[in-house]
């Protein structure tokens, strides 16, 4: 296991800042996120 | 946001980033997608309409009062035409499989009634007729089902209908017998009689007597017998739809079938009927037409779901499918690409891809992104600092002390999960030792 793998993270000001995202969620909803916005705009 | 971010100094220094043109990329993208086969690639585009029902409501829709299944049920029919005979059959027979009672409905609705040629098989033994005829007659004359339906129909219109009859060993019986001890139909030849005159007779499989056996039970006889050949109503129904029926029915029409078939998808479970009938569209271009006919150009996206559907028009299935495996299958299209060979892809320098002329040139931009984050040239925090997102970092040992953290991640309930087996293992080695001392 890597360092990476004992890491996860919180996104702050989210709604809900219980959940805790571990590397690839957090990649996916950081990346759903930039590509709503970028097609929204 | 910014995607500039954090190339690791090491990285900068080893690699030589180039660029080459969006059309490129998407090239390098699709080779990679089909590589392990069309259909394949295909059915990933087909699951994405299942995952409607979920976020359909995420998107704004022009009309916001018809619900997600009813929209889809809608595009499906009037997109997916009925000349596709290996979908407009699994259709059909997904709506006798489901839906056994309005067939009970539409086939009796026939002036020629479909009953006649489904009992009237050339088969003597045939389990149909015994099991809703023959079986059905009973010495105490409580008659049941088909066989009851016979005795009330034939004493009814004993005037006109009497001598159609057939009786073992010739010996026939009267009206008057038959009513006083209803008994003796057990001597009736059911076979020779459905066989004879009174199965010729549409006004016997039309009557109240027949219908009303074929309603007892709340339908549910009716319904094993369609399910007992769904393939032979699939038949008659789809004569009436390709309108090679000879019959002209006003209540058993094409257009009686369609609304049918309409009514019954709108109140099905959206992912078991895109399980049942989207594998059968046989046509690759029909599957594009449903996509780009699912919402309207004034529809927005709010959501992943809204971004691929919503105001766009995919000019090929390629193009469709090679979103959809940007988006929802993002993650693991970009395992597999890791598994080839994808160093032509982590050179592309991510700000130099054009993502103003396409949503797909988007999708592309934010995949290579996600590439190069798997492969630690790009930094997701540094990518968050820089585009304004606040995070922070928890480590795995703090996240065990949230015991009822509910909302928590599967990996924190895998972290709970090893800590109750760690705590179980040691009750079971406490108890061991007990057990030697």
């Amino acid at each position: 296991m890597n360092n990476e793998d004992m890491l996860q993270w919180r996104i702050i000001g989210d709604g809900d800042d219980s959940l805790v995202y571990s590397k690839n969620d957090l990649v996916d909803v950081v990346l759903e996120r930039f590509i709503v916005k970028a097609c929204s705009t | 946001m910014d995607l500039r971010a954090a190339y690791s100094k090491r990285e900068l220094n080893e690699q030589q980033f180039t660029s080459i043109s969006n059309n490129k990329i998407e090239e390098i993208l699709k080779e990679a997608l089909f590589r392990e086969g069309r259909k394949e690639a295909l059915s990933w585009a087909l699951d994405s309409f299942s995952s409607l029902e979920l976020d359909l409501d995420n998107v704004e829709t022009e009309t916001s009062s018809s619900s997600s299944t009813q929209r889809f049920a809608e595009r499906l029919l009037l997109n997916v035409p009925f000349r596709d005979v290996v979908l407009t059959k699994a259709l059909l027979g997904y709506f006798c499989e489901y839906n056994a009672e309005k067939v009970v409905e539409l086939i009796s609705s026939s002036s020629s009634s479909g009953w006649r040629e489904f009992f009237l098989s050339d088969d003597d033994d045939d389990e149909r007729k015994k099991a809703f005829f023959q079986s059905n007659f009973r010495f105490d004359g409580e008659h049941l089902k088909g066989a009851k339906a016979i005795c009330s129909f034939s004493l009814r219109r004993r005037n006109t209908h009497w001598h159609h009859l057939r009786w073992r060993n010739n010996k026939s019986q009267s009206p008057v017998i038959c009513a006083t001890k209803p008994g003796t139909f057990c001597e009736l030849d059911c076979v020779q009689t459905l066989r004879g005159s009174l199965g010729e007779d549409d006004e016997f499989w039309s009557s109240e007597e027949f219908m009303k056996s074929l309603k007892r039970n709340g339908g549910e006889d009716a319904k094993v017998l369609i399910l007992s050949d769904i393939e032979y109503f699939v038949s008659i129904l789809y004569g009436k739809l390709s309108r090679t029926s000879s019959t002209d029915d006003n209540n058993f029409s094409e257009l009686h079938v369609r609304s049918y078939l309409f009514s019954f998808l709108k109140k099905q479970n959206h992912l078991i009927t895109c399980q049942k009938l989207l594998p059968f569209i046989s046509n690759e271009t029909d599957v594009l037409k449903l996509a780009n006919n699912l919402f309207t150009k004034k529809d927005e996206c709010k959501s992943l779901l809204g971004c691929v559907f919503a105001g766009v028009e995919w000019q090929s299935v390629e193009d469709f499918v090679l979103a959809i495996a940007l988006t929802f299958r993002a993650r693991i299209f970009a395992q597999i690409l890791k598994d080839c060979n994808n160093e032509e892809i982590l050179k592309q320098e991510i700000v130099l891809i054009d993502a103003s002329k396409s949503k797909l040139n988007i999708f592309c931009q934010f995949f290579i992104a996600r590439l190069k984050i798997n492969a630690n040239v790009l930094d997701i925090e540094e990518v968050m600092r820089k585009s304004g997102i606040e995070f922070k970092r928890v480590a795995l040992e703090y996240i065990e002390d949230f015991e009822d953290d509910e909302d928590s991640v599967q990996s924190i309930k895998k972290s709970k999960k090893k800590r109750k087996k760690r705590k179980l293992m040691m009750t079971t080695t406490k108890n061991k030792g007990e057990e030697h001392n």
